[in-house]
């Protein structure tokens, strides 16, 4: 539906002006019919109302009308005869000539005083002293109503009207009684009336006396009638109600009531719904006419619009105009349309221009960045290429952290606890001064490469190589923790040793006779460490005393040796196996200096059955095996047994 | 002239005959205490003069309609009057509030009427059957 109305915007104002017509004729028509139904149904209401009336009416005058004849009659002269029996029958022809001249329905009737019948208008079997009926009664000196009874000298029952009658000589002497009939059929034909079912109703008895044209008994219906129920429901078909309001004071408790079948009053009512939907479908029609043509004439200037929008899309040529053909807002619109097609052309124009530029300047641009990435790349290339030779000088360590942004370029020192590393080779120059030049460059070569690639296993920071010295430390850039940075070094130490046994061998194959040997000292200490130098030069080095103590160190240390510090030997004790040598004094250090000589590592040594070793908090056992002769092997042994022994009974 | 003479003798003769053959019965109810009553108290009674009895019942006299020629015939002998100063004599008596006599159509409807009605009075003529009834006068 959506899609359906999206697609014309004649569909969408159809489809609004109907809805707001159709919601206001809805509207209008709903009050109207409510309001017309209201007034049907109270009109209907009040008609029945009107009805009752009249037949009620119409009941009373007949009886109120026999009343007053009654009276008159009760004085005519003939009533005198009635004491003698109305022997000259006068009283009889009276009554025949009365019903004749007022063409009387029922029947009249004189009784004497003692309530034999004396006379009647009817010709009654010849019974002697025939009885005045008991329900004839009298009252006073007025008429009286007699309700629907039974009459015994009529086939059909009836009302009637009672009065005494006095003697005209005599106001107080009752000469007897006259008596008029109306037959019920009488009473009940004043009901009959088309198009509604009038029905007599007792208040007083709470009764239906006639249900004239309803064949139901209503006794059930009794208590909705006596409380004038407007709608009722009769053998099961619904009723509207008029009920008589007009009283006699003769008759007390009568009350007519008209019913009308709803289906009736309804059919009215149905009548105006179906002139108000013709009358909306009437009106409908027009309303669509005029509101197509209304929206075509207000879409067509739209469309206008939409064409030449679609042929200078289809063809892309900005030169179509749109025909201008009122001045309203669409008319507006289409002058504004052309205005912008007009610049549009012109922009476009502009645009072609500065395309066609701008292409060349790009081919222009390409070639440039072409050149420009060539030159860079080659820039890079010998930049890579360079920064891989400048990496040879640096510690791979110090590289890195430059090179990856980790360490600043700058002048900026920090306090580390470090361990130093210093070797030298003893005797270099007298060693080599017998060595060519290019023989003293291989064999120096060789025996740094070997010891640069050891030290970088071990993880060691390569500081300077001064000719055949190295100065190497652990701890910075980064460290494993002092304990195991100490514990490195010394290891990377005795590797070196045991590396230079290699070298030697190598050499001396090689031809040259006199091989070097190596000399190491180590420290741990609190040093500087960082860029030293200016801005223009500058060194990552370290610097202090425990540097000065490492070289001291190395001095004094054996060929093929290795000496390291008190302290540093405090944090390898369990891992190194060392001996303290003489103390020394070092300049700038108050107290002498213990220096430890390192044996080997004792991983290595247990592994090669050189020792026996046992390290714990309580007990220390070292057993030097190498070099060791049977019979001191087994004195040894001896001695252990005796100690196990003693230990064993200790307690 | 001989003929018409012949017709208005015959005519009067005859009328003469009937009128002083005829003997009128004037009848009462029997409760009532008077016996007898004159032709005065008769016309004083029927002009209603009189409308009471000696003890205070009401006398309801009864008469003859008026088409009757007993009527015209009491009236002329009683009343002394003729039918229209009579008819001239009730319409005055009318206006005045009072009703002319009972009318009843035969002797035996007068008989009845008296014999039934206490107080009544009327006039017959020569009748079998006088049963229930006293006679207070004969006339003439």
């Amino acid at each position: 539906m959506t899609a359906w109305l999206s697609r014309s915007i004649i569909k969408k104002l159809l489809v609004a002006f109907l809805a707001i017509f159709l919601a206001t004729y809805v509207a209008t028509a709903l009050v109207v019919f409510t309001s017309v139904r209201t007034s049907i149904a109270d009109a209907q209401a009040n008609a029945l109302d009107t009805i009752a009336n009249q037949r009620i009416g119409n009941i009373f005058t007949a009886i109120d009308s026999l009343a007053t004849n009654l009276r008159a009659w009760a004085k005519l002269d003939v009533m005198n005869d009635i004491p003698a029996g109305d022997i000259d029958k006068r009283i009889a022809s009276s009554l025949d000539a009365l019903k004749l001249d007022y063409r009387l329905d029922g029947e009249i009737y004189v009784f004497d005083s003692d309530d034999i019948l004396i006379a009647s208008s009817s010709v009654l079997p010849d019974v002697p002293q025939t009885v005045r009926p008991p329900q004839w009664q009298t009252r006073d000196r007025g008429v009286t109503f007699v309700d629907k009874s039974r009459n015994p000298f009529e086939a059909s029952p009836g009302v009637a009207l009672t009065l005494p009658i006095y003697a005209s000589f005599d106001a107080g002497f009752r000469l007897g009684t006259l008596v008029a009939t109306i037959p019920w059929s009488a009473v009940s034909g004043r009901l009959v009336g088309e198009g509604f079912h009038a029905i007599l109703f007792d208040r007083s008895m709470r009764r239906v006396t006639d249900s004239h044209g309803i064949d139901s008994a209503l006794a059930g219906e009794v208590d909705e009638l006596a409380s004038e129920t407007r709608r009722l429901s009769i053998d099961g078909t619904p009723h509207v109600a008029g009920y008589s309001t007009l009283t006699s004071e003769l008759v007390r408790g009568w009350q007519v009531i008209v019913l009308r079948d709803l289906g009736d009053v309804d059919a009215s009512v149905n009548q105006v719904a179906l002139q108000l939907v013709g009358l909306g479908l009437a009106l409908a029609v027009p309303i669509v006419v005029f509101v197509v043509w209304l929206s075509r004439r207000i879409t067509s200037p739209v469309r206008e619009l939409k064409a030449a929008v679609g042929e200078i899309t289809s063809s892309g040529d900005l030169s179509g105009r749109v025909a201008v053909s009122s001045s309203d807002e669409l008319g507006t619109l289409a002058t504004a349309f052309n205005e912008m097609a007009g610049s549009l052309q012109v922009v476009s124009a502009d645009r072609e221009k500065a395309l066609r530029e701008l292409e060349a300047l790009n081919l222009n641009l390409e070639k440039r960045v072409k050149d420009r990435t060539h030159d860079l790349a080659s820039a890079n290339q010998k930049l890579a290429t360079l920064s891989e030779q400048l990496s040879r000088y640096l510690s791979p360590q110090i590289y890195e952290s430059i090179f990856e942004g980790r360490q600043a370029v700058e002048i900026s020192t920090k306090r580390k606890q470090l361990t130093v590393f210093f070797s030298d080779v003893k005797d270099f120059t007298a060693t080599t001064e017998d060595l060519q030049p290019e023989e003293l460059n291989f064999i120096l070569n060789d025996y740094l490469t070997r010891m640069t690639a050891t030290a970088l296993k071990y993880g060691a920071t390569i500081d300077k190589y001064v000719g055949d010295a190295m100065l190497v430390f652990f701890g910075d850039p980064s460290t494993r923790g002092v304990q195991e940075d100490a514990i490195a070094c010394v290891k990377m130490a005795v590797a070196m040793q045991r590396e230079m046994v290699d070298l030697r061998a190598k050499w001396v194959d090689m031809g040259y006779p006199r091989p070097l040997h190596m000399r190491i000292g180590i420290n741990t200490g609190f040093c500087n460490v960082g860029n030293f130098g200016s801005d223009l030069r500058m060194d990552y080095t370290i610097i202090g005393a425990e540097v000065n103590l490492a070289a001291r160190l190395e001095s004094i240390c054996e060929p093929d040796g290795v000496v390291i510090s008190g302290h540093t030997y405090q944090l390898v004790k369990n891992e190194i196996d060392a001996v303290p040598q003489d103390p020394i004094q070092v300049k700038g250090i108050s107290k002498p200096v213990t220096p430890y000589r390192v044996h080997g590592i004792f991983d290595d040594m247990d592994r090669g059955r050189d020792v026996i070793r046992s390290d714990s908090d309580e007990m220390r056992l070292f057993v030097d095996l190498r070099n060791l002769s049977e019979d001191r092997r087994r004195q040894l042994a001896a001695e252990l047994e005796a100690k196990a022994n003693l230990l064993r009974q200790q307690k | 002239m001989r003929i018409f003479l012949t017709f208005w003798v015959f005519f009067t003769l005859a009328f003469a005959d009937s009128a002083f053959a005829r003997t009128v019965y004037v009848i009462a109810n029997p409760s009532i205490q008077v016996s007898k009553l004159t032709q005065d108290e008769l016309e004083k009674i029927y002009l209603l003069r009189q409308p009471y009895w000696p003890d205070g019942r009401a006398i309801v006299p009864v008469n003859r309609e008026a088409s009757s020629d007993l009527r015209e015939f009491f009236s002329n002998l009683v009343l002394k009057q003729s039918m229209r100063s009579l008819s001239n004599y009730w319409d005055q008596m009318h206006f005045r509030g009072k009703s002319p006599p009972v009318v009843q159509g035969s002797n035996e409807s007068v008989i009845a009427f008296v014999r039934k009605i206490p107080g009544a009075i009327g006039y017959v003529e020569e009748l079998a059957n006088l049963d229930g009834v006293k006679v207070m006068a004969e006339l003439p």
